[in-house]
């Protein structure tokens, strides 16, 4: 029994503009309850939408760098239905002509890279947000939300495994934050996402689809997987105890629970909702021209994909660091901040990928947050380079200090004494203490374990207060030991 | 000098300006007229003395310290209930709004504070703006000052009322199917509905948005384009609102050699003898005046009807969705909130209103939409280019406003099919949103006031205007309605 797993993507993506999609209230998260609110998000009697040019440029900017076809002519539609969070008791959404179709996002995976082919993208206004107080049997609306623009990216069922979910979801992340169009930050719900999937199971030379499940309450990538993996062993499960009748369920909507790891049945709709849409009458359709779309394409920088090659390219760094840096938009700015300012990019490379990376990991920040001055860090590669300080001292006493705010490395080298010693006679008396305090690595290396011999290396290194290069300091035991 | 509330708009703004008169003594002849009348008439919904007298006494204070308070000075003008005014109840006339109070002013409501004019209460209306004689008000209906057991008409029957009866010397009204010019007509004044764009709907509470529109009520047309003056105009709040400027409303001219379209659709059956025969009299007078009448053929105008009650419900069915008792307005009890939108609704609209909503929802369905919205919305479209071609070949149209004169209260209102079709004549401009305006031309032998429809094509409101000017020159002059009955049976100002 062979499967196929197609798993299509629905995403809402929260844009970062100044101002709601069709009033001025601010778009902020985490205000105090309807602080954020006027006539028009409330959807009080009387009160027109307008539409956010700014909003819309940005989500054209989006299509532009996925590649998607631009409508020429487009418009707004309602979509019709009752829910407390819904002002207006409609949704402005674009129904039948969305602002572009088409289009695709490249993910990279172990198996190799691949296009994922775009559906549609539309924009469409946020809704509010129930708060339900159980103890008090209460519900209230905090409507700060309800009017955000919101672009939604629907692809083709062009995704074949858990893993290339998560990595279509950060490739978009990518995207988005290299457009500077969104947070797409999951936790605070300004990304959400809705996987559909099923299966395409064959047996006996006839192919079994199970029904499509559209997953739900998803809050993190991880999540993504999980649910997915999930899922594709109970579509499998299902099949196995029900055969091709499984074809005959009904399509549904499944929650994810992150507690138990599991998806349970929300809804199973045997047809779609009637949302009853029709052309929004307060908002005339409206035309992209030439103009509109130049404006859009001067906001799509060099894109994750472009800026690896280059920099593999340019730099001569392994595609490893390489994507390393350019996976944030802002960590692959300070790369080239940090040669700019004289570092050599290997080094340079090497050094934010491991060194600041692990600083900014455990700070919960990215590299760029570290503001660690492109200048200094560059002087402390320098440095390293010039053999004025070695690389172990420099990760180990230099670059805590500039984090904490020293400003002249090469000042802080004598000061903290870290300056690399050179003096061969020193390194050799050194090894020699080391050799006779450490008898049994001795008879080890001797006997023919290699490795014993990085105990006696870190005894010399020890000595030194990492002083020495270690390269000097391993030849120099090798030919005392031989 | 006769009553200051026999005056026009224009003088009283001037007397105001030019301190013949206070903006409080205009304010105050007004009230005592309106609260004497209301009660007979049942023109307003929401009128509270104190508060006309404070915006008065603030423009007597701004002439006293040198300023101008602006081209409406002390003019107190009525508004539609369906228009928002800070703070002072907001209906619709209906139930379900009652409480409300919004917390801003429409875009005409501000331009009218900036051009000094006094906000003078509420008028009354079909709940929702959905109806043709007020009789749909949950409030109780206007009554038409020239025989109080007839219709005013509708929706906006309070306003057309309040100016005929001398309550207010202008008013606001909202023009979706005929709103403004069948009740302007049945009462026997001038009424505007403006070319769709050239108002701007920010607070105008929404029936259908394609074809809403606010315009003028007065006595003389020459006041009517002093209020559209006063509200027309760009306004960034509303996205169908026109950067086009503004036509001159001020233009004066005679009728030689104008073009006027005389549709025949428009005189078939259903319009009566006596309408027919002043309708026929004017444009005999037109002619007289060096017009030159010509019959013209709109063959899709006879859909008219069929398609606005496609396109109108449908609409409506969507706005009228956020009255759901979560943020204003009543709140009905319910064990779920499925439960409580139900019981809020279904308390709070009355029965057109429902039927409306039923009848958009239905139009909108899916499996249904093409049949009835989207090929209403084809047809409306052919009527657009209809209507644009026919402006090639004339300046203006003329018809009868509406087919008969005021009907009695009571008379359609079992009815719906029939009290569509009062605004036969009506809903072809709202459609194409092209501008019309209803000038009296005479009355019926029983004495009821019957309305003259000029129609113009999109932004063509210099024409309409000039033309209506040099018309209203040669029609009967407007006259006062009789004296009620019982004047001053209650003093008490209405809810
Ligand atoms: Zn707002």
């Amino acid at each position: 029994m062979k499967h196929k797993v197609l798993v299509g993507m629905e995403v809402h993506l929260q844009l970062r503009t100044r101002s709601k999609m069709f009033c001025g209230c601010p778009v902020k998260f985490g205000a105090p309850v309807n602080t954020l609110v006027c006539p028009v998000c409330l959807g009080m009697p009387g009160s027109l939408p307008v539409p956010n040019r700014e909003a819309i440029t940005m989500a054209l900017a989006l299509a532009t760098a996925m590649g998607c076809e631009i409508a020429g002519l487009t418009k707004f539609d309602r979509k019709n239905y009752f829910y407390p969070d819904l002002p207006k008791g409609y949704q402005i959404s674009q129904y039948d002509r969305p602002l572009a179709t088409g289009g695709g996002i490249e993910v990279v995976t172990e198996a190799g890279a691949k296009v994922v082919r775009l559906r549609r993208l539309h924009i469409e206004e946020d809704v509010g947000k129930n708060l339900h107080d159980d103890a008090k049997g209460l519900s209230r609306v905090d409507f700060n939300r309800a009017g955000t623009p919101l672009v939604e990216i629907v692809s083709e069922p062009d995704i074949a495994s858990p893993e290339e979910a998560r990595a279509y979801l950060n490739a978009l992340r990518a995207l988005v934050q290299y457009l500077d169009v969104s947070d797409a930050n999951m936790q605070e719900g300004n990304l959400r996402c809705e996987p559909n999937v099923n299966l395409h199971i064959e047996s006996g030379g006839t192919i079994v689809k199970t029904p499509i499940i559209e997953v739900k309450n998803l809050n993190s990538v991880r999540n993504v997987e999980r649910a997915l993996k999930f899922e594709i062993d109970r579509q499998l499960a299902e099949y196995r105890e029900l055969g091709a009748a499984v074809a005959a369920r009904p399509r549904a909507t499944r929650g994810y629970d992150d507690q138990r790891d599991q998806t349970f049945v929300m809804r199973e709709k045997e047809e779609a909702h009637d949302y009853r849409y029709f052309p929004e009458p307060d908002i005339p359709t409206f035309s992209i021209d030439d103009q509109w779309r130049a404006e859009a394409s001067a906001r799509v920088p060099e894109l994750p994909a472009a800026r690896r090659g280059r920099f593999a390219a340019e730099f001569g760094l392994s595609d490893y660091d390489a994507d390393a840096l350019t996976r944030e938009r802002s960590t692959a700015d300070y790369f080239e901040q940090v040669t700019a300012a004289g570092a050599p990019p290997k080094p340079a490379a090497n050094w934010i990928v491991s060194d600041l990376a692990r600083h900014a990991n455990e700070a919960k920040k990215t590299v760029a947050e570290l503001r660690l001055p492109p200048a200094r860090l560059a002087a402390l590669v320098r440095l390293v380079e010039e053999g004025k300080v070695s690389r172990q001292a420099a990760a180990k006493d230099l670059l805590p200090r500039l984090l904490e705010g020293g400003d002249d490395p090469a000042a802080l080298v004598q000061k903290l004494g870290l300056a690399r010693i050179d003096d061969l006679g020193q390194i050799e008396e050194t090894a020699r203490r080391a050799i006779a305090a450490n008898a049994k690595a001795v008879a080890d290396y001797r006997g023919g374990k290699q490795a014993a011999l990085n105990a006696i290396k870190g005894f010399v290194m020890r000595e030194m207060k990492g002083k020495a290069d270690p390269a000097v300091v391993e030849a120099t035991l090798r030919r005392l030991l031989a | 000098m006769s009553e200051l509330w026999q005056e026009g708009a224009a003088a009283l703004a001037a007397a105001v300006r030019g301190r013949e008169a206070s903006a409080v003594d205009v304010a105050d002849a007004h009230l005592e007229r309106a609260l004497r009348w209301n009660d007979h008439v049942e023109a307003f919904l929401h009128l509270e003395p104190e508060e006309v007298r404070r915006q008065a006494r603030e423009i007597d204070r701004r002439i006293s310290a040198g300023e101008d308070p602006g081209p409406l000075a002390g003019v107190p003008v009525a508004i539609k209930d369906n228009l928002c005014v800070r703070g002072q109840p907001t209906t619709c006339a209906s139930r379900i709004l009652e409480p409300f109070h919004p917390p801003y002013d429409a875009h005409v409501v501000e331009r009218l504070r900036a051009a000094g004019a006094i906000l003078f209460g509420k008028t009354n209306l079909d709940e929702f703006a959905m109806g043709s004689s007020t009789e749909n008000s949950a409030f109780g209906p206007t009554r038409n000052p020239f025989d109080l057991a007839r219709t005013a008409g509708g929706s906006s029957g309070g306003s057309a009322a309040a100016v005929a009866a001398g309550l207010a010397p202008l008013a606001l009204g909202s023009d979706t199917g005929g709103s403004i010019r069948q009740p302007a007509a049945l009462c026997g004044v001038v009424g505007m509905k403006p070319t769709y764009g050239l108002v701007s709907r920010y607070g105008l509470i929404a029936f259908a948005s394609s074809l809403d529109q606010i315009g003028p009520f007065a006595r003389t047309v020459d006041d009517a384009a002093l209020l559209l003056e006063a509200i027309a105009g760009r306004d960034a709040r509303d996205a169908t609102s026109s950067a086009e400027a503004v036509p001159d409303l001020r233009q004066r001219g005679d009728l030689k050699g104008l073009r006027i379209g005389v549709p025949k659709e428009c005189f078939g059956e259903g319009l009566s003898a006596d309408v027919r025969t002043l309708v026929d009299g004017a444009l005999g007078k037109l002619t007289a005046a060096g017009a030159r009448i010509e019959e013209v053929s709109l063959p899709l105008s006879v859909h008219g009807i069929a398609v606005y009650y496609i396109v109108a419900p449908s609409e409506a069915s969507s706005n009228l969705a956020r009255y759901d008792g979560v943020r204003y307005g009543i709140r009905g009890e319910g064990a779920s909130v499925e439960e409580m939108f139900a019981e809020t609704r279904g308390e709070g609209f009355g029965a057109e209103v429902k039927r409306r909503i039923l009848l958009g929802t239905f139009a909108l369905s899916s499996g249904y939409y093409e049949a009835y919205y989207g090929r209403a919305q084809k047809v409306r479209a052919a009527m657009r280019h209809e209507m644009e071609e026919c402006f090639r070949k004339v300046d203006l149209l003329a018809s009868a406003t509406t087919p008969t004169a005021a009907f009695a209260l009571g008379e359609k209102a079992a009815d719906p099919l029939a009290m569509y079709l009062s605004d036969v004549l009506t809903v072809t401009a709202n459609l194409c949103g092209v501008p019309a305006l209803s000038l009296p031309c005479g009355r019926t032998p029983a004495g009821l006031p019957v309305g003259l429809q000029l129609t113009a094509p999109r932004f063509g409101e210099a024409t309409l205007f000039r033309a209506a000017r040099a018309a209203e020159a040669l029609l009967p002059l407007f006259s006062w309605p009789p004296a009620p009955p019982e004047p001053g049976r209650r003093q008490e100002p209405p809810r």
